[in-house]
């Protein structure tokens, strides 16, 4: 039994690292702020829940599962509010996209040109 | 026979346990170094913000490493302190960047800071 808990350990690690690794990648080759928020956010959430449960199946007091689930639940609330708070803000303080990005829809709405907005 | 099987390979695999712990943590350490290069190479304010942000979670991370590490559930609380304030600074930054230019209107409510 003590086995098949660290494989399932190990495997939730691992995943979790991995997407870690994925966002910090990101982060670090796309070349739009915009971008890597989208990797950021993302990446960087699943991540923590590989990381947290894989932590709450090793150690596997109730107590541990406990945090561990508190924590999950504030990062996937607070993480893409975040996300979107500093995507905003640096909309409004009128940061460029990347020039090949291909629209902008939210300086579309803000202008009243889509009649349906 | 079996059992001495099976207890080779649980530590064995409780071994890899340790390694994996190892492997991450020296993972995330040059996640961190990425990072703090993109926050000092950043060409815009918005980067070093998210870079900060993606620090921030790195460190989460690195604690949750060493409560799997120390098998004790109280490194978890010092995880959960480390994302909420790493996510009141990213609140903070994007308030400072979005009060950068007060001039703008600010859609629907007008209220800026």
């Amino acid at each position: 039994m003590a086995g098949l808990r660290d494989v399932v350990t190990l495997v939730f690690l691992v995943s979790g690292l991995g997407f870690m690794l994925i966002g910090v990648c990101g982060i670090v080759r796309l070349p739009d702020a915009y971008q890597r928020l989208h990797a950021s956010s993302k990446c960087s959430t699943l991540g923590l829940l590989g990381l947290l449960t894989g932590a709450a199946v090793h150690i596997g007091t109730p107590e541990s599962v406990m945090k561990a689930i508190v924590t999950i639940v504030f990062a996937f609330v607070a993480m893409p509010v975040g996300s979107h708070v500093l995507a905003k803000s640096a909309h409004a303080s009128g940061m460029r996209q990347w020039a090949s990005t291909l629209s902008d829809e939210l300086a579309e709405d803000q202008a009243g040109e889509v009649p349906g907005a | 026979m079996i059992a001495l099987v099976l207890g080779a390979v649980s530590t064995e695999v409780s071994r890899s346990v340790s390694t994996v712990v190892d492997v991450g943590i020296a993972v995330l350490a040059v996640g961190m170094v990425l990072m703090l290069y993109r926050m000092v190479k950043g060409p815009h304010l918005a980067d070093r913000a998210v870079a900060g942000d993606a620090l921030a979670l790195l460190v989460v991370g690195l604690v949750v490493l060493l409560a799997v590490d120390q098998r004790r559930a109280v490194s978890l609380d010092a995880a959960l302190m480390v994302a909420i304030v790493g996510f009141a600074a990213t609140v903070a930054f994007a308030q400072y960047l979005g009060g950068l230019t007060a001039d703008q209107e600010l859609p629907e409510d007008g209220a800026g800071p």
